[in-house]
């Protein structure tokens, strides 16, 4: 037996609240199957989860802003390699949005009539 | 844990409304997307900060003496002193002062002999001391912290620096990682997705679960000097972001 101090409690901690988060879900499903099998309104799952993944990209810009903001208040002279890295990170956030929408946000394009853009 | 809050939030809202399993394991699907992106973003911000260090870094390393440049121990303090000024005005926000007394230490310098061994030694530490105390100041600088831990109350400067340096060390590892895994799962989803896919469509997901995880086994370099040569550049970023881009353009048909 794994003796309970302080890290090793910590660590069982973590991974069960990994376990519990995975049997929800999968519950979720099983529930969803078994009681309520037919809806077509599933557009409405499909476009809430795109724009919760534009949110979880907006924090990311976020956090892309508070480094610039470290770097500029804190050094005199900002090296060429550090403003191509910024603009390497602003690319990374563009080209995310890209990607994605080509799996996700497709479908809030036909909803939404956003254009060719996205 | 805000984001658990938020997932668990959408699955009560929708479990009624769900169609086809397929519908509900695509939105199962977004959950290690969105861990994937958010550490990907993350990461990139962490780089940055890094990659200004390692600039810094670089100065130090290009523009610090040590004591066997000079004859006399009062030459060294006095190339200490300007060496340590200039450093000094690379950084606006904090004093070097407020940490680490240079101008006692080189004050101490001139107490050394430099031509014997023993007052040699005793410079060399000082230099050593003085570098060290350099690299933490640069951390701090820039609001990097140690992790609280109950083994870092009482820890030595080198040891702070190692701590220091594992953060960003961390940061390498995850940042390829989730990289490639945001990769592989956006390729899954794609082939969920789709109905009716035709074959460019399904060598368009092959080549991108390829490249995910070929971006995945990168970080495997972390345990050779290629990797520690990657970490000191700035190219990890663009490194992703150029994978992405290409990724973007031409594995697809749209």
């Amino acid at each position: 037996m794994v003796s309970l101090n302080s890290k090793n409690c910590e660590k069982l901690l973590t991974s069960c609240r990994y376990v519990v988060v995975v049997a929800e879900a999968l519950a979720m499903i099983a529930i969803s199957c078994v009681w309520r099998v037919v809806s077509f309104r599933h557009t409405h799952l499909v476009e809430r989860i795109g724009l919760l993944t534009l949110i979880i990209m907006g924090e990311g810009i976020i956090g892309l802003g508070t480094s610039v903001s470290t770097i500029l208040q804190n050094s005199v002279l900002v090296s060429g390699s550090a403003i191509g890295t910024i603009i390497g990170g602003v690319l990374l956030i563009v080209s995310m949005v890209n990607m994605l929408s080509l799996v996700s946000l497709l479908r809030l394009d036909a909803v939404l009539h956003v254009g060719p853009l996205l | 844990m805000q984001y658990f809050m938020w997932v668990l939030y959408f699955d009560q809202i929708e479990h009624d409304r769900f169609g086809t399993i397929r519908q509900q394991i695509w939105a199962l699907l977004h959950y290690p997307l969105h861990v994937g992106i958010l550490l990907t973003a993350e990461g990139s911000t962490l780089l940055i900060i890094w990659n200004e260090i390692v600039v810094n870094l670089n100065w130090m390393n290009d523009n610090l003496w040590d004591p066997s440049y000079f004859a006399t121990s009062q030459d060294y303090a006095t190339s200490f002193t300007n060496n340590l000024t200039d450093f000094d005005n690379r950084f606006k926000a904090k004093e070097l002062l407020d940490s680490y007394n240079y101008t006692a230490a080189a004050a101490n310098i001139t107490h050394f002999n430099l031509s014997t061994t023993e007052g040699y030694n005793h410079v060399e530490e000082i230099f050593n001391d003085m570098v060290l105390k350099l690299e933490v100041f640069l951390f701090e600088n820039f609001n990097v912290e140690v992790p609280e831990d109950a083994d870092t109350v009482n820890m030595s400067e080198s040891d702070k620096l190692q701590a220091l340096a594992s953060v960003f060390s961390t940061v390498f590892l995850y940042f390829f990682i989730a990289g490639g895994c945001l990769l592989i799962v956006l390729a899954i989803m794609y082939w969920f997705g789709k109905t009716h896919k035709s074959r460019w469509e399904y060598g368009s997901i092959v080549v991108r679960a390829a490249v995910g995880i070929a971006l995945t086994l990168v970080s495997v370099s972390y345990l050779y000097t290629t990797g520690v040569n990657l970490f000191f550049s700035p190219w990890m970023i663009p490194l992703v972001t150029i994978i992405y881009f290409i990724g973007r353009s031409f594995l697809t048909s749209d």
